[in-house]
């Protein structure tokens, strides 16, 4: 977004997409290597930090106790934040980041708001009186594209990491219910398997590449994020949220395609993920990656 | 249907390198430790008294201290301390690599990533139809024809201000617009300093290594008698010419992520042992560090040679 090029680099950019072949080798369909960690914040209840070719970014899970009226009518189990810090980018000095970092939560939110993404959601409900809130908030460390592709795996690890205490719940007085804590420390896992992720597909030229950079990024007028959740492993995921991003229009005929190449970059992405989830290494206590 | 949408979805998660880059270039033991001396700020830089205090130190009862951190450099009795990271410090005759970010009156202000921008008059450079013309009103009305804020050019800096910043000129025909190709920025400390700066590589492509980091990667070099200024940009390279440059673009970035010196036998070297791998391997960790560990242990040899 920040940076500036000539307009013979352009061409060059959109040429060589147009070929199939990027600036760094990769054809329009290849990620960048990601590297993703969970368990990295000891101050959390679940985390995990996420870095994609120059893009970092760490998100944290944290689970509060809500007391309400009536638990049925509280619909917002997850509250996704995203905060842009002024280090990842020129752009988010001051102000410059809320509305960008809106629009990356609001996606998020959106993409979760179903019943298929987490069936386990329900479980968070501990009586007509109390349920779990969790607290998914994502800090933006350093911007170098596919931030949304990014955000979304580092939610769904950060979840994957989250331990929930155990509680018991007790008839108290005016048919109200207590919350206690059970013999023993217990803790539980939501089970995230079908958690969304999203891809964001770029239009340069004509063509669709997945996991910009920067300089990729202001050769493009418009993207489309597809956020998918793998309902069965193997399977084609369910698009559970699509959304405009780059402030371009986009023709109407190609929007199919760029939905098509989304779900299979959603389809591939969380496949990896969920094999680097399985083979991680279980967290030490205590241990952030500040150590 | 499109072709890109069917194309394969490639997706690589994993682990974090155990090491950082240059650490794991260290821990193959292929780069030998430097002799020289580091300090930090704060460390004695010499204890015996009458040398005289050079940039980077300080005195304080008569003890010369370090105020930054790097390798400490005698010249004589002038003892300085060379900082290990820098902003790019411009020396007369260095070639570099900038952005054009404004048009300001009778001359442009070009990004060099150094500390302050740097300025190129409109007196100093070739424009199109004769070197040696005056610079009328008109040429001053149309500078924004000639260059524009986001150009990139390559320059000579032909002046350091009293303040640090450079003045550049073009007044050479290899200078001027640059035209397609990838621009890479690395940290300036790498960038050794050479005779030559332009290279037509024997691989099919050429480089510029600006000494203030940026390097260039185009198909070719040019030596208009325009300056460049007149840039087709209907021409489409070719896919054998953009995957050389792509492979090259991913060489630069790996030797710089490894802290290893960037000119034109590097250079070359990383591109001569990466031919195993895909261009788009570079960007993995394992493969930019076996490269580059690679490229240091030819370069060692080939130095060991020349002193048999």
């Amino acid at each position: 977004m920040d940076v500036r090029l000539s307009d013979a680099e352009k061409v060059f950019i959109i040429h060589g997409v147009q070929e199939g072949l990027r600036n760094d080798g990769r054809s329009c369909g290849d990620y960048r290597p990601m590297y993703v960690e969970r368990g990295v914040l000891a101050t959390t209840d679940g985390s995990s930090r996420v870095r994609i070719g120059g893009t970092d970014l760490l998100c944290g899970v944290k689970c509060e106790l809500v007391e309400c009226e009536d638990s049925s009518k509280e619909t917002n189990r997850l509250e996704f934040s995203v905060d842009c810090s002024a280090n990842a980018s020129p752009q988010f000095i001051g102000r410059g980041g809320d509305a960008y970092a809106e629009e990356l939560s609001d996606a998020l939110h959106f993409a979760y708001d179903n019943e298929r993404s987490i069936p386990d959601l329900a479980k968070l409900t501990l009586s007509p009186n109390h349920f779990w809130r969790l607290y998914v908030d994502i800090v933006i460390l350093q911007y170098g594209g596919a931030i949304i592709d990014a955000a979304a795996v580092a939610a769904k690890a950060a979840l994957f990491d989250t331990e929930i205490v155990e509680v018991v719940t007790r008839q108290a007085d005016e048919k109200k219910m207590t919350i206690d804590l059970p013999q023993g420390h217990l803790t539980w896992k939501l089970d995230v398997k079908s958690a969304p992720l999203i891809s964001s597909i770029t239009k340069i030229g004509s063509t669709n590449v997945v996991d910009v950079t920067l300089g990729e990024e202001t050769c493009s007028f418009a993207a489309l994020w597809v956020g998918g959740s793998v309902q069965k492993a193997g399977t084609e995921p369910l698009v559970t949220m699509t959304r405009q991003a780059g402030g371009g229009s986009l023709d109407a005929a190609s929007i199919n395609d760029m939905i098509q190449m989304g779900v299979n970059a959603v389809g591939r992405l969380d496949a990896k993920l969920m094999e680097r989830l399985a083979a991680e290494e279980t967290t030490i206590p205590g241990q952030t990656f500040l150590a | 249907r499109n072709m890109a949408t069917l194309a394969g979805i490639r997706v690589d998660i994993s682990s974090p390198p155990s090491s950082a880059a240059p650490a794991a270039l260290e821990l193959s033991g292929d780069r030998d430790n430097a002799s020289d001396q580091f300090v930090i700020p704060g460390n004695a830089v010499s204890t015996t008294t009458g040398f005289m205090r050079g940039h980077g130190t300080f005195t304080r009862d008569g003890e010369l201290i370090a105020t930054l951190a790097g390798s400490v450099q005698q010249v004589n009795r002038l003892i300085t301390v060379k900082p290990v990271k820098s902003r790019y410090n411009g020396e007369v005759g260095d070639v570099v690599v900038g952005r054009v970010v404004d048009v300001q009156q009778k001359r442009w202000k070009v990004d060099t990533s150094s500390r302050l921008d740097s300025s190129l008059l409109l007196s100093s450079v070739n424009l199109p139809g004769g070197e040696l013309r005056r610079k009328s009103v008109e040429d001053e009305l149309m500078m924004r024809d000639y260059l524009k804020e986001g150009d990139l050019i390559s320059a000579e800096v032909q002046q350091v201000q009293h303040d640090g910043s450079l003045q550049l000129h073009t007044r050479n025909l290899k200078y001027g617009k640059l035209a397609q190709g990838i621009s890479v920025q690395v940290p300036s400390y790498l960038i050794k300093r050479r005779k030559a700066h332009f290279h037509s590589l024997p691989c099919g492509a050429a480089v510029v290594i600006g000494c203030n980091g940026h390097v260039w990667i185009a198909p070719e070099l040019r030596e208009d008698a325009d300056g460049g200024y007149n840039q087709d940009l209907e021409e489409v390279i070719s896919l054998e010419t953009r995957s050389i440059m792509a492979r090259l673009s991913g060489c630069v970035r790996l030797l710089a992520a490894h802290c290893v010196a960037i000119y034109d036998t590097t250079i070359m070297a990383a591109f001569e042992l990466s031919a195993n791998h895909k261009a788009s391997d570079l960007l993995n960790a394992a493969v930019a560090t076996e490269i580059a560990s690679l490229v240091v242990r030819k370069i060692r040899a080939e130095a060991t040679e020349e002193e048999l």
